[in-house]
């Protein structure tokens, strides 16, 4: 699928999410009331999150294993896109806490799954200063494959947080008694999937043009010696 | 065979439509009445939330999809600079070299 085609899609499929949620899902959850249909966008934010960093992870260990370029720049690309998930899923959690809980400050401490979430966005973005504080090269492949696939060990623990630490605010797992819910809770997933698969692919584009720049520069270099 | 395959899949994609349309529609219809029932029941209008939420997400990507797309148009530039510029340099060195020599004998 082409790059734009992949962009477009995904951004109408978010679009159609919204529908979804505004006119299908039933309003039934008593105790939340509305502040319920946050779940369908924070729900795909945080698993494809968790997917794009464990995939983030695979592909750092690819790239330890067969020294490939390629894979360090798909592995970046992923970790930057997870970021991006897990920054809307930290925002979309506080809007929802702050209409749940009555509170959107403290809920960081208080629960060790939003805890281990905030963890891992901390583990990324250092990631992500170690990757611009280095200039290009095996070195830096290195260090940051080696990162990446240490980093990607706090997803599991996130996932598994409410089991190893204890239930606070956040359930282990939700059950949607709707069909509607579930099929709207799926194709958003679906949806962001899609658009967040593009954005990886541009990211990629643009790190692939950085190394022919490079190579570019070196070669007129050279040529100016 | 496609003409087969269209005339069963027409209907058929028309009526899930159809059918789907109707839910859409009658939940639609209801969602007024349960945030009237909620504001009966003194619950707080959640609404606001929800639209401030889904705004966030939208806001998020699109900036992120911008910001991406903005610089690889820069790089690209760049590039096609630093190409024409290695192409103008290349082609001023070639005639050079292949000038011939007045080297005796």
């Amino acid at each position: 699928m082409k790059l734009q085609t992949n962009n477009l899609l995904g951004w109408a499929m978010v679009i159609v999410t919204l529908s979804f949620v505004g006119f299908w899902v039933p309003q039934e959850e008593r105790q939340l009331g509305s502040s319920y249909l946050i779940f369908f966008f924070h729900f795909p934010s945080a698993l494809n999150c968790m997917e794009f960093f464990l995939l983030g992870g695979v592909f750092s260990a690819i790239y330890l294993r067969n020294k490939n370029p390629s894979m360090d720049l798909w592995a970046v690309s992923a970790i930057e896109v997870g970021m991006l998930s897990c920054t809307i899923t930290l925002v979309t959690g506080g809007v929802w806490a702050r209409a749940a809980w009555g509170e959107w400050d403290t809920w960081v401490i208080n629960d060790p799954r939003l805890m281990s979430v905030y963890f891992m966005w901390l583990t990324y973005a250092a990631y992500l200063a170690l990757r611009s504080s280095m200039s290009q090269g095996k070195r830096r492949e290195l260090y940051c494959s080696v990162f990446g696939i240490l980093a990607s060990i706090n997803v599991p623990v996130v996932y598994y947080a409410i089991r190893i630490f204890g239930k606070e605010n956040h359930p282990m797992s939700l059950t949607l008694d709707t069909t509607s819910m579930k099929v709207t809770q799926w194709f958003g997933w679906a949806a962001f999937l899609v658009l967040y698969i593009g954005l990886i692919r541009l990211r990629r584009n643009y790190y692939q043009r950085c190394r022919q720049l490079d190579k570019l520069q070196e070669e007129f270099n050279r040529a100016q010696i | 065979m496609i003409r087969a395959l269209a005339a069963a899949l027409v209907p058929t994609a028309s009526a899930l439509a159809s059918s789907w349309s109707t839910q859409v529609f009658a939940q639609a219809a209801k969602t007024p009445e349960n945030f009237q029932e909620a504001a009966a029941n003194n619950t707080p209008d959640f609404q606001q939330y929800v639209f401030v939420a889904y705004g966030a997400v939208c806001l998020l990507l699109f900036l992120f999809s911008l910001w991406a797309i903005n610089q690889s148009k820069r790089l690209e530039e760049r590039v096609d600079d630093l190409e024409e510029r290695f192409a103008a340099s290349s082609a001023e060195s070639q005639p050079e070299q292949h000038q011939p020599t007045d080297s005796p004998g």
